[in-house]
């Protein structure tokens, strides 16, 4: 089932539940036991014609970061998930939150990890900012979760280029760490001084 | 919203997460091999006092990781600004649990469960006023299954910095609260206990799931015999708990109780669509005093009679003011109810000047009960005329010693089931604060006993009955065997002609309370009847049977549900 063909939207998944435009299921009625099903994603792969392979990918990056004149740019390496508003008295936005980002620098220098920002934004605008994709597919296993339940779902993609993207700095918590240092082995512990009260 | 994740990173209590080893567990064949280690342990420590309690304390794996993570955090944890804490206590609760549920001849449902957690107590302040209170109760975390040290004591770390954390933010909340109220507490936050030491030998479910399950199954298909059964299902859950304890003040104990449910429910419809159901079932501390299979099914085909005769008992039309027989089984749920739940010390919040949150909250010397009634809990009792006691303990959660308390004496109220949290006039915990695993521990009662002085046989005590009602010019009055609530379930008319029986519905109580308990009871019986009761905490009520002179008995004013529409599908001999 073709839901996107050149960019353009043309069929939505579909259960048994018509709508105005579409009258048949395309067989996603999918659900979580118990619950009603509504159409879901199943196995979702995302193909492109603008294919470079992947170190090539990396050169258009930094060419783009020096064409905007930034210090570097931010790679997404690993997210840990994701969510998008869906309802339609909310803003249609998403965000995704990284756990692996790498600060990628114009003048060559080593990339360098960092912690804190998620990404956000409204999908149309988001998406449109596609330049070039890579030319290797990545599958990502996740359960998914919408108006009938959490259920399995997977999608292939290859590393995408954007030329804007919206970052924001995640909330930051000012807990204490631990007062005392983590225990030790017994037959260690007794005669060393294993922890020490931290201000 | 649409929401996609790699990891579930969510805060699961502890409940949530032994339902979520449910998935992982299916298909055991039972819980023989995961509790095969812990036979040996028990075997190696089934000494309960002495030098033998010091050894067995120190050799299991589990007590002493706990004890020197608990030596670590009592010397060192100390925030500045911030006192130390004056008391630690770790408890930790290893848990398995067996389930199996049969419906229409075949199994539903099976699981085998086994979890740990742990729970962490700091308190800050000192015995006269403390943390523990909102924020400050105590924090829950899982442990790990095996016995390694360092995961173990790596838990009880981050549980006990986030306890003691929360627990210097729970004593100024509470300061703060208790600054709006003028009165002075006048008595501790907590109370003093000696320290104790008890190891007892682990706990450990014996049964066969094959049989069960085949039991379940076999007993649940005499739905065949009668086509107006609209549910019938059996259930079988058996639970044995490992509670390993040590607190600051030198206390370590340890032990084991099992208790074993197995549960009947069917239900069907009367004519005039009225709802009848019946739910019988038998709990004990051991797998013997189970029924056996054979047993099972004939008492499930006697209960599909008795639904079959309560769909064609005539209903109660006119309310009834008079004599009212309860048998032993009924009793034991009111006593239950309206003792057992109001002589527990249970402290109001803070600014109340209430003693109790119970109904015998004022009523301390007074009388709740007429003068032939006596009422002692008694943890330590084990069986009674050949019956486990599943609310038998020795040591109850808070690691004092379990005590047995006269709480009602001759009609008069002389005590309250406490725990380490005094009330008003009762500084001292009598080994009466229990707690389910996970849970903060409260009064609560283990064996109470209802003690009749001139009891009557049963012969006796339905001849009372017979009496009453002529004295009161009645045709028949009523007997109550079993409840449920405080309604009752099977109830008959006892004619006062003949003495015949005659089983009736759709009745209910009115005005049944600790008032009428108190008022209107008349009688006992000498038929004292164990009732092992599951919740939270596992207890057992023994009560005899007892005759009110005066009590109400009225038409339910439930509204009845139509009939199906069509009837059950055909059943196919042979297949």
């Amino acid at each position: 089932m073709e839901a996107v063909e050149n960019g353009v939207l043309k069929n939505f998944l579909m259960s048994r539940m018509p709508n105005k435009y579409f009258d048949h299921s395309n067989g996603h009625g999918r659900r979580q036991p118990g619950l009603m099903a509504t159409g879901r994603q199943g196995n979702l792969i995302v193909t492109s014609t603008n294919m470079v392979p992947d170190a090539e990918l990396r050169k258009k990056f930094i060419e783009e970061i020096k064409k905007q004149g930034k210090p570097y740019g931010l790679y997404f390496d690993d997210i840990q998930g994701g969510f998008t508003m869906t309802e339609r008295s909310m803003p249609q936005a998403f965000q995704v939150l990284p756990v692996m980002v790498y600060r990628v620098y114009a003048d060559g220098r080593p990339d360098e990890l960092v912690r804190g920002v998620d990404i956000v934004g409204t999908p149309l605008l988001s998406l449109n900012n596609i330049m070039v994709t890579g030319d290797t597919m990545q599958v990502f296993n996740g359960i998914c979760g919408a108006e009938s339940g959490w259920i399995p779902v997977a999608a292939a993609a290859p590393a995408m280029l954007f030329s804007e993207i919206e970052v924001q700095k995640q909330h930051k918590g000012t807990e204490r760490p631990p007062i005392l240092a983590p225990p030790e082995p017994s037959h260690a512990s007794s005669s060393k001084t294993p922890s020490k009260a931290r201000s | 919203m649409k929401m996609n994740r790699k990891d579930r990173q969510l805060r699961l209590n502890f409940y949530m997460a032994v339902a979520a080893i449910v998935f992982l567990s299916c298909g055991y064949p039972d819980g023989a091999q995961q509790n095969k280690k812990k036979a040996e342990d028990s075997s190696k420590a089934s000494a309960s006092n002495g030098a033998s309690d010091k050894t067995a304390a120190s050799s299991d794996p589990v007590i002493r990781a706990m004890r020197e993570e608990l030596e670590r955090s009592k010397s060192q944890v100390k925030m500045e600004n911030v006192a130390a804490p004056y008391y630690i206590e770790y408890r930790l609760s290893d848990v398995t649990e067996y389930s199996a549920e049969a419906t229409f001849g075949a199994l539903r449902q099976n699981q085998l469960t086994h979890g740990r957690g742990v729970r962490v107590v700091v308190r800050v302040g000192n015995y006269k006023q403390d943390s523990y209170y909102g924020p400050g109760v105590g924090v829950v975390e899982f442990a790990p299954l095996d016995n390694d040290d360092i995961a173990l004591r790596r838990q009880l770390w981050m549980a006990t910095d986030r306890a003691y954390k929360m627990a210097s933010e729970a004593l100024a909340g509470k300061k703060a609260l208790l600054s709006q109220y003028s009165a002075e507490q006048p008595f501790d936050d907590f109370a003093k206990a000696p320290a104790l030491q008890s190891i007892e030998p682990l706990a450990k479910l014996e049964y066969s799931a094959e049989v069960w399950e085949k039991a379940l199954a076999k007993s649940t298909d005499l739905y065949r015999s009668d086509a107006k059964i609209q549910s019938l299902w059996a259930r079988a859950t058996f639970r044995s708990v490992n509670e390993y304890f040590v607190n600051t003040e030198g206390t370590i104990t340890r032990q084991g109780n099992t208790w074993y449910l197995v549960q009947l429910s069917g239900e069907t419809q009367a004519e005039d669509g009225m709802r009848l159901g019946r739910s019988p079932f038998y709990m004990t501390a051991k797998a013997s005093e189970l029924p056996d299979p054979a047993k099972l099914e004939s008492d499930t085909a006697k209960m599909l009679e008795t639904l079959k005769r309560l769909r064609e008992a005539p209903l109660v039309e006119e309310d009834y003011r008079g004599p009212v027989l309860f048998s032993n089984d009924a009793a034991g749920d009111v006593f239950f109810g309206m003792i057992g739940n109001n002589v527990l010390g249970i402290r109001p919040k803070p600014g109340d000047s209430a003693r109790t949150i119970g109904k015998f909250s004022s009523n301390y010397k007074g009388r709740v009960l007429p003068a032939f009634l006596s009422v002692v809990d008694d943890p330590t009792m084990k069986s009674f005329q050949g019956h486990t006691l599943i609310g038998n303990y020795e040591v109850d959660e808070e690691g004092v010693r379990a005590q047995t308390v006269a709480v009602v004496t001759d009609g008069m109220l002389v005590d309250y089931l406490l725990g380490r949290m005094p009330i008003r006039d009762f500084p001292d915990s009598n080994g009466h604060g229990r707690a389910a695993p996970g849970q903060a521990p409260g009064p609560n009662i283990g064996v109470l006993i209802v003690k009749p002085k001139d009891a009557l046989s049963t012969e006796d005590i339905k001849k009372r009955l017979i009496a009453l009602c002529k004295e009161a010019n009645k045709a028949y009055g009523y007997y109550v065997e079993t409840l449920s609530g405080y309604e009752p379930r099977l109830l008959y008319r006892v004619y006062v002609n003949d003495g015949h029986q005659e089983l009736v519905r759709g009745a209910v109580f009115n005005e049944l309370d600790t008032r009428t308990l108190r008022n209107d009871l008349v009688a006992a019986g000498n038929d004292p009847l164990v009732s092992n009761r599951e919740g939270p905490v596992p207890s057992t009520v023994i009560a005899p049977s007892i005759l009110f002179d005066e009590l109400e008995v009225k038409r339910t004013d439930k509204k009845n549900a139509k009939l199906p529409e069509y009837p059950p599908p055909a059943l196919t001999p042979g297949r």
